[in-house]
């Protein structure tokens, strides 16, 4: 089997194909988490994407069905350098081929991961093609390179189809979901709300007829230049109601107060993404999973910049002088560990 | 934060000795401690008592005391220095106990002192069993059932309470020293006993076992404001139970999901913030293999050999960053010097997996015990990096030189099944290949993690690489080795070696094939993030993959072979050499590569040489290295054996060994060549020569004379070797050497019972400096590892004048081009050539100090062409200055049951201390204070002495009597002292029965034994046993009469009142 990766720069890579047989397209992100493969494929915000795993060592603890981070896997292919056929871990349910296998994920082994890792951080992700069928190179790097000129809207693709409501709680919180982690919505749920997840196409009136005592905006992949109904959507509800932003959610809410969103080179993917609290100066690690940014000189007076990236200065965190509106670039509540951020998720809470 | 103002001059204590349980990785991190502290521009004041690491150096620190670790010495040494602040958590649990002693003394307080870093409060509770306990409760994470006890009453109901089995820890103490597993009342009652002899405070802690479960490790960091972050976590493949200095441990884990791995975090950060650890600490955890349970073990609130291995397994310098924080400064504020522009405040991730294993002293102790428990026994360790975990486990085992090639020892296929199955049961040295024979017997995996607790997930990463043998055994010709296969068997981490010896394919062949298929190695980096960014230090590890990062410069440079893990026989002294070396390269403008694999080293900080190798050091790894840098040379005189053991393969492959040749190496080494050698320079040396059969040897004997001293051929560094006194010894030493030598000769020499005496010297072929000459307290026939060695020697005109006269010819014959060091005895007026070693040796890091020339130094640059006119030194004995220094030996003893201690021709001792002074007696004392023992100067002494010894000892006992001291002795002794009108008392042999000598031992009334060795082999005979004894009680007990008669001197000046002196490095030479 000559299963390969082709990058829309010409480079390829070749290896033992594995889950899924055929072939896709995706952007080539890498994310250099040690554990957490299942929960990074799940991850709506890998929606579209074949991850590379800096980790060399993939499915050493297998899957874990409740572990998930979506309902189906989002990656479109994964790429590893030795995948672990017997897991072993005592909730593992299957192996990580296996679940390729269902959820048709291609998987691509015996990569050289670091120097591919090293070729997406010098030259920035791009896009690329899986497979594991007879090919010719050439016709797979077009492939690539029409998949990228053809970037589009992928919230769509990934938010609720209709409305579900999660929890019994004593107050209401609509989730709009641009392609939110499961485990956003299980944390709500334990801090006793009762939680209605609409689609992101979800007009202001449908969200406002649930009478949220907040809305979150969570989730999810790609650029939110290709989500306009969202930011006009949280143009719409900002000041009326408590909102929070979380990672797209952050970028969405970047975009409505007039700021403008880029392109991180390589994407702030893996579980090392140390962040400043500008308030109490306290300086704690994330683990995060995107690739854009809010441009923190672009944003009018009325916001203020709360944390930021330690390596590289971006914007981490915000929030609005005056009206009852926060957003996190990452999600605080898979970083338990993170003591101020919760202060701010607290606040809002408070606010509900 | 600003850092801490009016901080000017900060001390930090060493670790002192290697013994088992505290190797070099606290050399490692008190070195980087001080160039930390000297990078903001502190003084730093540095006591150590082992003069073999880099910490004592000049370059390291300002102020440097080689002084007891003892509570009196330190004290007047901060007395003397006035320093504003002291740094407690670097030097391991010795440094941590004596800060803790110098807070509580009021010392710190009376002197200003301000205690930095973690504060000692915190160190309280991690230290203190039942604060500790109660700590964990308040934060809610789990403790097992345990109790601290004083008594055996209170241990023996409390397992009664929580059931068996249960384990016994000493409170203080490290590497587990007296604490012990046990699964009834009786083994309670000798466990607990031991343990309570063993704690500094008379408490252990019992508590309920966790043995099976997983054992996990995290290395955690907290700053002054809070700020926490984790460097790395770590998985032991051996469950709970064995000591973690024992178990075979990866690194990042590798069983543990997501979940699991947040949760213990969690669980990490918390405890880290409760108590308020500044710096540096590592908490250890049982983790149920089948549910989220898990247990809080214990933590070490400072640096220590897990976070040495953490540091070179990530990146991280976790020592530098314990030493910024303890200064004030930040995460956040403290730059990552691995990526140069971001900070200290991230948690590294790896994109390699790393294997760490022990490196057990069972080679050279073969009676002792294997199995493995919670008392640790291994002396040193390696790891390996690769980016698959067998990669790595097979780059360990080939790292450990214990002539493994891979899974398998020799023999091991002839074990029956239910001998194999028995062993594996319980943990041992062995047990991972014994895991491996029994997947080669076709067991399932289900059945090994049954009987072993192993995960799964290694078990088949074992059976993967006996699959893998099986395919290669498949191979019988070169031409049937197919280039799939041999690449896949070289990803999977095989050796040349060992597909060679499983293909019956010779390895040159092998070679020439990979290199025909391009199978190469390439090297990736070390970098702390995965290759998010660029990183800006040279640590490479091999691999079979495509892209190599290691591009070599155009520069000059010379590779230094290092010296692998530390094991008795050769210690941190050649790592002191290779990182000299490193320097001296360095000086000279050429680029100084280092290749070696023990974590815990200065020579694999990161930083230390141009660029690091993190390899195992065979010929073919090392050769990939060479084939990639191309070197103008290699250096092999630094890495003790191992490296020296590497100069002919290398230079028959072809590459340049600088400094003495291959072929003088050959001739110092080789008998019959050497032999040759001093005939024609007309050198004496004891008679003697090889034999190869029992008549043979007995014949040789007859002809030289009893006793002889005898070791087979192949052996080096004194590996059974032994002396023997009659016909019958030998008899029974050939029939078990000869056994383990293959029918390899053994060599018989005449025994001279003489003084033993030493040199080191540089030579450039023509000019020779003789920087000391060294004299040993024990006659010859101690190892002189084990030897208690005075500078300057106390000797004669002609005898030193014959000395160098033999030292200057037997250099220019050999046309030594760097260090050798020649050991010699003196017996009867006359002066014998023992051996001559064309490296360094253990003794050029206390030569180099004392004398204050830099040996290492001279030589690298004699190696590279510069003579010592040139460096402005000339032929000859340098001349000694005032003072007296007294390298001791420290022996680990305690840690190892069923080793016998007496002093032999086999080395024993794991470390040394040096002790300084202006006379013999005054530097004696202070060594042997620093070495641990005491001296006696009331009380009872047990003496019991062998029939040849008993009138040299006579003199002994009589001036022992003069001071003050009296005797107990077994019938045989006791007669002869009477018989001499000297009082004892008398005590049963053993034999007689209770209340008997070991008895006597063990109720802890005598405080001193003086035991001598009768001769003849085995445990069963009563000295082996009140050795024994003497060591579990934790008395001193010597076994040599010239150590004894040393001490007399000791008594004397330890009586007269005087004050032993304090002595700074630099006032040595002035």
């Amino acid at each position: 089997m000559n299963s390969c990766l082709v990058l829309e720069d010409g480079t390829f890579y070749q290896g033992q194909g594995f889950g899924s047989r055929g072939t896709k397209t995706g952007e080539v992100v890498f994310n250099t988490s040690m554990t957490g493969y299942q929960e990074i494929l799940t991850d709506p915000a890998s929606y579209g994407q074949i991850v590379v795993f800096a980790y060399p060592l993939l499915g050493n603890y297998g899957i874990i069905l409740e572990d998930n981070d979506s309902v189906s896997a989002m990656a479109q292919g994964l790429v590893t350098r030795e995948l672990c056929a017997h897991p072993s871990n005592w909730r593992s349910m299957m192996s990580l081929e296996d679940f390729c296998k269902q959820k048709n994920l291609i998987g691509l082994s015996g990569i050289d991961t670091r120097a591919l890792v090293r070729h997406l951080v010098r030259k920035g992700s791009m896009y690329g093609v899986i497979t594991t069928e007879e090919h010719d190179v050439g016709k797979l790097v077009r492939m690539a390179q029409e998949t990228a000129a053809a970037e589009r809207d992928l919230v769509r693709d990934v938010s609720t189809k209709e409305a579900r409501v999660f929890g019994q709680g004593s107050k209401k919180v609509v989730v709009v979901d641009l392609g939110v982690r499961q485990s956003l919505i299980r944390y709500l749920v334990e801090q006793n709300l009762t939680v209605v997840l609409v689609s992101a196409l979800s007009t202001v009136e449908e969200i406002l007829s649930y009478h949220p005592a907040g809305v979150v905006f969570a989730g999810g992949p790609g650029s939110p230049q290709f989500a306009p109904y969202a930011v006009t959507h949280v143009q719409q509800l900002l000041g009326r109601v408590p909102l929070l932003g979380i990672a797209l959610g952050h970028l969405v809410l970047g975009l409505a107060w007039g700021g403008k969103v880029l392109k991180l080179k390589a994407g702030h993917c893996g579980g090392n993404q140390p962040i400043r609290d500008l308030e109490s100066n306290s300086v704690f690690v994330t683990s995060q999973n995107h690739h854009y940014f809010v441009d923190r000189d672009s944003l009018p007076e009325d916001v203020v910049v709360t944390q930021v990236n330690l390596h590289d200065g971006t914007v981490e965190g915000m929030k609005h002088r005056k009206l009852p509106a926060f957003a996190f670039q990452y999600y605080p509540v898979v970083n338990p560990d993170v003591f101020d951020i919760n202060r701010y998720f607290d606040e809002f809470l408070v606010m509900l | 934060m600003p850092r801490i103002p009016d901080l000017k001059k900060v001390m930090v204590i060493g670790s002192g000795p290697i013994i088992i349980g505290q190797a070099a990785e606290f050399d490692y991190a008190g070195t980087q401690a001080c160039r930390s502290l000297r990078e903001e521009g502190i003084e730093v004041v540095l006591v150590n008592s082992n003069p073999a690491t880099i910490m004592t150096d000049r370059e390291i620190a300002d102020k440097i005391y080689i002084e007891p670790l003892t509570l009196d010495f330190v004290r007047r040494v901060i007395e003397k220095e006035q320093p504003d602040g002291l740094l407690p958590t670097l030097g391991g649990q010795v440094g941590l106990n004596l800060a803790v002693q110098l807070s509580e003394a009021g010392i710190l307080e009376k002197n200003g002192v301000r205690l930095l870093g973690t504060p000692i409060e915190a160190i309280r509770k991690a230290e203190d069993r039942e604060l500790f306990k109660q700590m964990l409760r308040e934060i809610g994470e789990p403790v097992p059932e345990s109790d601290v006890v004083g008594s055996i009453e209170d241990a023996l109901a409390f397992a009664r309470e929580v059931g068996y089995p249960v384990v016994v820890r000493p409170a203080y103490t490290l590497g587990g020293t007296g604490g012990g597993l046990a699964a009834n009342d009786d083994e309670l009652v000798s466990v607990v006993t031991r343990g309570l002899s063993f704690s500094m405070i008379n408490q252990v802690l019992i508590e309920r076992s966790v043995g099976g479960w997983k054992e996990i490790e995290y290395e955690v960091i907290r700053d002054g404001a809070d700020n926490c972050i984790t460097v790395c976590n770590m998985e032991n493949i051996d469950p709970m139970g064995v000591h973690t200095g024992d178990s075979i441990v990866v690194a990042p884990t590798q069983t543990l999901s997501d979940e699991e791995t947040r949760m213990l975090h969690t669980a990490s950060l918390k405890i880290i913030r409760a108590l308020g650890v500044e710096g540096g600490c590592n908490i250890q955890y049982a983790l149920d293999p089948n549910s989220f349970n898990y247990y809080v073990i214990e933590v070490n609130p400072r640096v220590s050999r897990s976070s040495a291995l953490a540091s070179k397994a990530t990146g991280y310098p976790i020592a530098r960053v314990s030493t910024k924080i303890a200064l004030g400064l930040r995460l956040d504020e403290i730059e990552n010097v691995v990526t140069g522009n971001t900070s200290a405040c991230f948690e590294p991730v790896l994109d390699y997996c790393v294997v760490k294993f022990p490196r057990w002293p069972f080679d050279k102790f073969k009676g002792a015990d294997r199995t493995l428990g919670t008392q640790m026994k291994a002396t040193g360790e390696v790891m390996a990096i690769d980016r698959t975990f067998n990669g790595a486990l097979l780059k360990a085992i080939r790292s450990l030189e214990i002539t493994a090639k891979g899974l398998s020892f020799p023999g091991l296929e002839s074990w029956d099944t239910e001998k194999l199955l028995h062993r594996m049961e319980v943990a041992s040295d062995e047990r991972l290949f014994l895991i491996a024979e029994g997947f080669r017997r076709g067991f399932s995996v289900a059945k090994m993690a049954e009987l072993t607790k192993i995960d799964p997930f290694f078990l088949r990463s074992i059976q993967e690489i006996v699959s893998m043998e099986r395919k290669l055994a498949g191979v019988n010709a070169a031409q049937a080795l197919s280039p799939e296969l041999l690449r896949q068997a070289k990803r999977k981490g095989f050796s040349d070696d060992l597909i060679s010896s499983l293909t019956g394919i010779n390895e040159q062949q092998i070679k020439k094939l990979r290199e025909q298929y391009r199978i190469v190695p390439v090297y990736k980096k070390v970098d702390t993030c995965a290759a998010q960014y660029e990183a800006a230090i040279p640590y490479y590890y091999s691999t079979y993959e495509e892209e190599n990062e290691a591009v070599p410069t155009d520069r000059r440079k010379v590779l230094v072979i290092g010296s692998g893990p530390i094991r008795i026989g050769q210690g941190i002294e050649f790592d002191y050499c290779s990182v000299q070396s490193v320097r001296a390269l360095q000086t000279e403008g050429i680029e100084a590569l280092i290749i070696n694999n023990n974590p815990e080293t200065v020579s694999t900080d990161f930083d230390i040489a141009d660029r690091l190798y993190f390899e195992p050091l065979t010929l073919e790894d090392v050769l990939h290295v060479v084939e990639l840098e191309k070197p103008e040379g290699v250096i092999v005189q630094f890495g003790g054996q191992t490296a020296i053991n590497l100069a002919g393969p290398l230079h028959t492959a072809g590459v340049k060994v600088l400094g003495t040749s291959v072929d003088m190496i050959d001739e110092a080494e080789d008998r019959e060549r050497f032999e040759k050698l001093v005939d024609k320079l007309k050198i004496p040396v004891p008679p003697g020569r090889g034999a190869t059969s029992l008549q043979e040897a007995l014949a040789v004997a007859r002809e030289i004379g009893f006793p002889v001293l005898v070791r087979p051929s192949y052996v080096l560094g004194g590996r059974a070797m032994e002396i023997v006194y009659n016909e019958y010894d030998l008899a029974d030493y050939v029939e078990s050497a000869v056994s383990v030598s293959h029918n390899h000769p053994i060599l018989v020499d005449k025994y001279y019972q003489g003084q033993e005496l030493e040199v080191d010297a540089i030579s450039d072929g023509e000019d020779v400096l003789i920087p000391g000459i060294m004299e040993h307290i024990e006659r010859a026939g101690v190892h002189s590892g084990d030897s208690i060695a005075v500078y300057p020697a106390q000797i004669e005109n002609d005898v030193r004048e014959k000395m160098i006269d033999y030292t200057t010819r037997l250099a220019r014959a050999l046309q030594i081009k760097g260090l050798l060091n020649i050991q010699f005895v003196y017996y009867q007026g006359q002066i014998f050539v023992l051996e001559v070693n064309p490296r360094a040796s253990r003794t050029v890091p206390y030569l180099s100090k004392i004398t204050g020339i830099p040996m290492v130094s001279l030589s690298t640059r004699v190696m590279l062409g510069k003579t010592l006119k040139e460096m402005g030194y000339k032929s000859g004995l340098v001349q000694p200055n005032s003072l007296v220094a007294v390298k001791v030996p420290v022996f680990s003893f305690g840690k190892l049951s069923q080793v016998d201690i007496y002093l032999s021709p086999e080395m024993k001792s794991t470390g040394e201390v040096m002790g300084v002074d202006y006379s013999v007696p005054r530097a004696l004392y202070k060594g042997l204070l620093a070495s641990g023992s005491s001296i006696p100067l009331s009380g009872e002494i047990l003496v019991t002495i062998a029939d040849r010894d008993k009138e040299e000892a006579l003199q002994i006992i009589q001036s022992l009597r003069q001071r003050g001291l009296s005797f107990v002795a077994t019938p045989g002794t006791a007669r002869f002292l009477k018989g001499h009108g000297i009082e004892v008392k008398e005590v049963n042999k053993i034999e007689a029965g209770s209340p008997h000598v070991v008895d006597l031992i063990n109720s802890g009334k005598v405080g001193f034994v003086i035991n001598t060795h009768s001769g003849g082999r085995g445990a069963v005979r009563d000295g082996f046993q009140i050795r024994r004894a003497a060591v579990e009680r934790g008395i001193p007990c010597l076994t040599s009469l010239d150590t004894a008669r040393a001490m007399i001197d000791c008594i004397d000046f330890a009586k007269s009142g005087q004050e032993a002196a304090i002595i700074s490095l630099d006032e040595y030479t002035q």
